[in-house]
């Protein structure tokens, strides 16, 4: 059985797509990838407490950027006067006594 | 309360004809009418009366610029217009998989949950998200002045989105949506929900309602969650539809909507030419089809 699950777990991932077209991209991929790696904070959702991703923010030209969201949908907010936060834009990310099912 | 399912797919006609047989077989009171958006040859030779040729080179183009105006116009007009009993028309494209046999009452079930227009899985406003959908478009004088011009809401710069597949839509809200007149080709993701919510029609998120869904796995590490850290819950729960969603971020994310691997199950989806698995890829002795086009009309990476 295990045997068969990873056969099938090999199978699924040569089924990831290949990286999607990227519109907007501050630094190279390659690039952005390692400053997150090196430098990325643990972004949480502010409903449900569980990371989002991993991101670090940068201010550019009256922007502030976070590398590492773009793989994400996020919804995000301010709830002060100098303080954002994040949400899942997606419910079934976010768990609730609504939705036991959501891991 | 009837239900009308639209299987939206640009394969050849042997593998549609497959996906029909098993729909059939499935469920032999449900109503089908495929939405054949590939090459007209292969329309002409399915030959099914229960089929429709939509001639839309948006769906043989770019998925990011795919558009649903022509299917949702001729699925109004082929079928529904003249039917007063159907009051539900569910979309879904041709790798989404149904696996139960009372999916429609199940269906039923969900549109009794709310008077809505529109359930969709992860159907809710972007305006403050960061979806590439939203992010594309917000700054289209010519789509922001259509929708200015088409709502009756407060807001008319709202903007909504939801998967793709498995879009159930009440009868006025298809109604409505297929009269409007001369829709600009948008992305269907953000186009659908954004029009029927600025027609005056709810829109709402399947999980929020509820758990038709569950099954559905988000991001692209859940068939490993499922088969090796013994997470299989979700996928236990597959019972109905059987679906691959692989997180939302991305500006291919609706055609990375595809047939789920269940654990110790026996269906792997595999990549099909460019970003678009499908039937092709299952093995027969579990399912129907299986596709020999790479895409809508030959060209790769499109989704139906």
């Amino acid at each position: 059985m295990t045997t068969r699950a990873l056969a099938h777990l090999r199978s699924n991932l040569s089924a990831v797509d290949s990286e999607g077209e990227w519109p907007d991209p501050f630094l190279p991929r390659g690039l952005e990838r390692l400053v997150v790696r090196l430098f990325g904070r643990q972004i949480r959702c502010a409903e449900c407490g569980r990371e989002l991703f991993k991101g670090v923010p940068f201010l550019w030209r009256g922007k502030l950027w976070l590398f590492g969201a773009y793989e994400h949908v996020i919804r995000v907010s301010f709830v002060s006067s100098e303080a954002m936060e994040f949400r899942h834009a997606q419910l079934d990310e976010c768990p609730s006594s609504e939705r036991p099912w959501v891991q | 309360m009837a239900v009308l399912t639209a299987i939206i797919t640009h394969l050849e006609a042997p593998a549609v004809r497959r996906q029909l047989d098993y729909l059939r077989d499935l469920s032999p009171a449900s109503r089908f009418v495929v939405c054949h958006g590939g090459s007209r040859a292969a329309f002409e030779e399915l030959a099914d009366k229960d089929a429709l040729f939509i001639d839309d080179p948006s769906l043989r183009g770019s998925a990011r610029q795919q558009s649903y105006n022509a299917i949702l116009r001729a699925v109004y007009e082929g079928r529904v217009a003249q039917d007063t009993d159907i009051e539900l028309v569910y979309f879904m494209e041709y790798d989404h998989l149904v696996l139960a046999s009372d999916f429609e009452r199940r269906l039923e079930e969900l549109a009794g949950a709310s008077p809505a227009g529109l359930f969709a899985k992860g159907a809710s406003r972007r305006n403050d998200t960061n979806w590439p959908h939203f992010t594309r478009y917000k700054d289209d004088a010519g789509i922001n002045r259509f929708f200015a011009e088409l709502s009756c809401r407060d807001d008319p710069w709202a903007r909504w989105g939801c998967l793709g597949s498995g879009m159930l839509l009440r009868r006025e809200a298809l109604a409505a949506l297929s009269a409007v007149p001369d829709p600009p080709r948008v992305y269907l993701e953000m186009f659908i929900p954004t029009v029927v919510y600025h027609l005056g029609f709810d829109v709402v998120d399947v999980d929020a309602v509820s758990d038709l869904y569950a099954g559905v796995l988000p991001g692209v590490e859940s068939p490993a969650q499922a088969l090796i850290d013994s997470r299989a819950t979700p996928t236990d729960r597959l019972c109905l539809f059987h679906l691959k969603q692989r997180g939302p971020g991305r500006s291919n994310r609706k055609e990375q909507l595809r047939v789920l691997v269940a654990a110790g199950g026996n269906v792997a989806p595999v990549r099909h030419d460019g970003n678009t698995p499908c039937f092709a890829d299952l093995p027969d002795h579990f399912y129907a089809s299986r596709g020999t086009g790479s895409s809508i009309g030959g060209v790769a990476s499109g989704s139906a």
